[in-house]
């Protein structure tokens, strides 16, 4: 087999971001869309350590771990928000939580 | 000495980490899906690992498995009745989403393959692998030991405003989440004693 090198890291994240974003766009229940956003933060935590190894430069293994307590403080506010629809509206479906539309 | 992973590991985790990813944004019933979830982070975590980040991978595993998966499937609990099919779970186009999605996979694809990056031979910060030894432990604390070191010289505001915002989400998700009080419910709110 052929030696992994940066760019199977990179790519393996480039395929994770993408199937997050695909759930972030066609998901309607709202926990679901929190989900597939946090395979885009592993994403690109996936990345910035692949460069912090390959490069090598510990800066990168830094930012992930900044990357982590950011998506941990917006998973706690995102089930926060989730709660707060539900008990307004009896269902989590994006789709019809459109108050604010014009 | 150049860094070497090893290829069937990376291949078993590649595919472990994708399946499930795939899982958590087909999955019919929620719950399933956040299991599925489980199953993407620990992936992550190996990965992790075979990078030889030891300390990532044990965040990782603690914040991501152990703290936000179990957020999202007490939300899973407190909004749904937790083994229904939830079958309306797509929007009306999902394939323009898939289309947009391969799209800007093969932009990301194309700009990783057409670009040279200046990676360098590998140095002491990270312990090394040796087919005698095995895993050298010792040469594995000098690498949280420099994360730390630099968390705390050139990182020090990040760091600190970092535990703010902590703070500050920890504070906002009480505020969000917390049942408003309503004027025909006296009791919320109101502390003062009738003699």
């Amino acid at each position: 087999m052929s030696p992994i090198g940066l760019n199977h890291f990179l790519g393996l994240g480039a395929v994770l971001f993408c199937l997050g974003a695909y759930g972030v766009l066609t998901r309607r229940n709202a926990i679901a869309v929190l989900m597939s956003l946090e395979l885009m933060f592993n994403a690109v935590n996936l990345n910035l350590v692949a460069f912090a190894r390959f490069l090598p430069n510990l800066d990168g293994v830094v930012l992930a771990v900044f990357v982590i307590a950011v998506a941990a403080a917006e998973a706690a506010v995102g089930v926060a928000l989730v709660l707060s629809i539900y008990r307004n509206f009896r269902h989590i479906d994006l789709d019809q939580v459109d108050t604010m539309k014009g | 000495m150049i860094f070497d992973p090893n290829p069937v590991a990376f291949w078993l985790l590649a595919a472990m980490v994708t399946g499930c990813a795939l899982a958590v944004i087909r999955a019919h019933k929620l719950y399933h899906a956040g299991l599925a979830l489980v199953g993407t982070l620990f992936g992550v975590a190996g990965l992790y690992g075979l990078l030889q980040v030891w300390f990532l991978a044990g965040v990782q595993v603690l914040v991501y498995v152990g703290a936000i998966v179990i957020l999202l499937l007490f939300a899973i609990m407190l909004t749904h009745h937790m083994m229904t099919p939830n079958l309306k779970t797509l929007s009306t186009q999902p394939w323009t989403a898939a289309a947009m999605c391969l799209m800007l996979l093969a932009v990301l694809l194309g700009g990783i393959l057409s670009s040279t990056w200046q990676t360098a031979p590998d140095t002491t910060v990270y312990p090394t692998w040796t087919s005698q030894s095995g895993f050298q432990v010792a040469e594995a604390i000098p690498s949280v030991k420099a994360l730390g070191f630099r968390l705390l010289d050139p990182f020090t505001l990040p760091f600190e405003m970092v535990s703010v915002l902590i703070l500050v989400a920890m504070i906002a998700a009480l505020a969000v989440a917390r049942k408003p009080p309503t004027p025909e419910d006296p009791a919320e709110g109101c502390e003062e004693v009738v003699p």
